[in-house]
């Protein structure tokens, strides 16, 4: 797995977790494709409902995920909506959810391309 | 050894189980502190690999709670956080954190805590069975110490049970390491058994001399 220019995902970190299993790293990309897709949809139900926590605790989550597949620029998103609802107790532009989001689908991108490379 | 994870993130919590599964542990895991509260106490692993926020039961409050437990075998805590601030690092070492992983979690820095821990469990181990030695050591010589009532006549000695016996039964019942060889002081020699002798010399003689009378009176 080569590192591309303007690459949304560490791919160093992917081989660190995968060890080599390839099935392994398949399963958690999958795993963070779905969850991140469910964390977002969460994260934007709570932020119209103002309940800023949920918003937080999704984010948070949201990050933690994504530092673990080397999706870092996502994590940093995330980690910022956290550290402003939740440190900072103040509110969040909805602009920075559409941020996540599409930095999201940036990532999901190259993960599903990184999962072709493995399955070839 | 075994590994207790816990983390409500399950991609963390995956890869983390792969590492410490590739390092050679036994792994348990748990998405949430009340979780893996309930795994601790079914199977005692030797290391908790926690993350700090959580649902149901934070990773604080699971480490205070597996600490005021105070097992004896010592349980090696690792707390896996993005949390870095100077009071978050003191509030986690006073409920009994050993050591701090930041995320996401490096392989190597995992494997390098995890030796640390594993020193640190091999050392309790080492001390709570020499601690348990010198306890046993300290239990026989306590038994020996005290108050013990003694007859001023017989010199027997009054034991626990509020009975009389001899002082050589008394202390080889409690002093397994002891044994008595029958001797006499000289003291005791001259008041007792040179006496004896010299009553058994003096009957020897008498019945010698009436032996040499009854003779005398035979022939005769």
């Amino acid at each position: 797995m080569a590192d591309i220019e303007g690459s949304r995902v560490d791919r160093s970190r992917l081989e660190e977790i995968g060890m080599g299993d390839t099935e392994f790293t398949r399963d958690i990309i999958q795993m963070m494709i779905e969850d991140g897709r469910e964390r977002i949809r969460l994260i934007r139900e709570a932020y119209k409902e103002q309940t800023w926590e949920t918003v937080g605790r999704e984010a948070h989550s949201l990050k933690g995920a994504a530092l673990n597949v080397g999706a870092n620029s996502l994590a940093e998103l995330c980690a910022s909506i956290d550290n402003t609802v939740r440190k900072l107790k103040t509110t969040i532009e909805e602009s920075m959810l559409d941020e996540v989001e599409s930095e999201f689908e940036l990532v999901k991108n190259e993960l599903t391309a990184i999962v072709s490379e493995l399955n070839s | 050894m075994k590994v207790l994870i816990a983390d409500d993130e399950k991609i963390a919590r995956l890869t983390m189980q792969k590492m410490l599964e590739s390092f050679g542990y036994e792994v348990f895991a748990a998405g949430d502190g009340a979780e893996a509260l309930t795994i601790f106490l079914e199977h005692h692993p030797n290391f908790v690999v926690t993350d700090w926020m959580m649902p149901r039961m934070d990773g604080i409050t699971l480490v205070k709670t597996i600490r005021a437990f105070a097992e004896s075998d010592y349980t090696y805590i690792v707390m896996i956080s993005a949390r870095e601030d100077k009071s978050d690092i003191m509030e986690g070492m006073q409920a009994g954190v050993d050591e701090f992983l930041s995320k996401p979690v490096d392989r190597d820095q995992l494997r390098a805590r995890m030796r640390v821990g594993r020193r640190i469990i091999t050392l309790q181990e080492t001390l709570r069975h020499r601690i348990r030695e010198l306890e046993e050591a300290n239990r026989h010589v306590k038994k020996l110490q005290g108050l013990l009532p003694i007859c001023a006549y017989c010199k027997n000695v009054r034991n626990e049970s509020d009975l009389w016996q001899k002082v050589e039964n008394y202390i080889s019942e409690h002093e397994s390491d002891v044994e008595f060889s029958h001797s006499i002081c000289p003291d005791c020699y001259e008041k007792h058994v040179k006496p004896m002798e010299e009553k058994m010399r003096r009957k020897k003689e008498e019945a010698e001399a009436r032996k040499v009378l009854e003779l005398s009176q035979s022939r005769s």
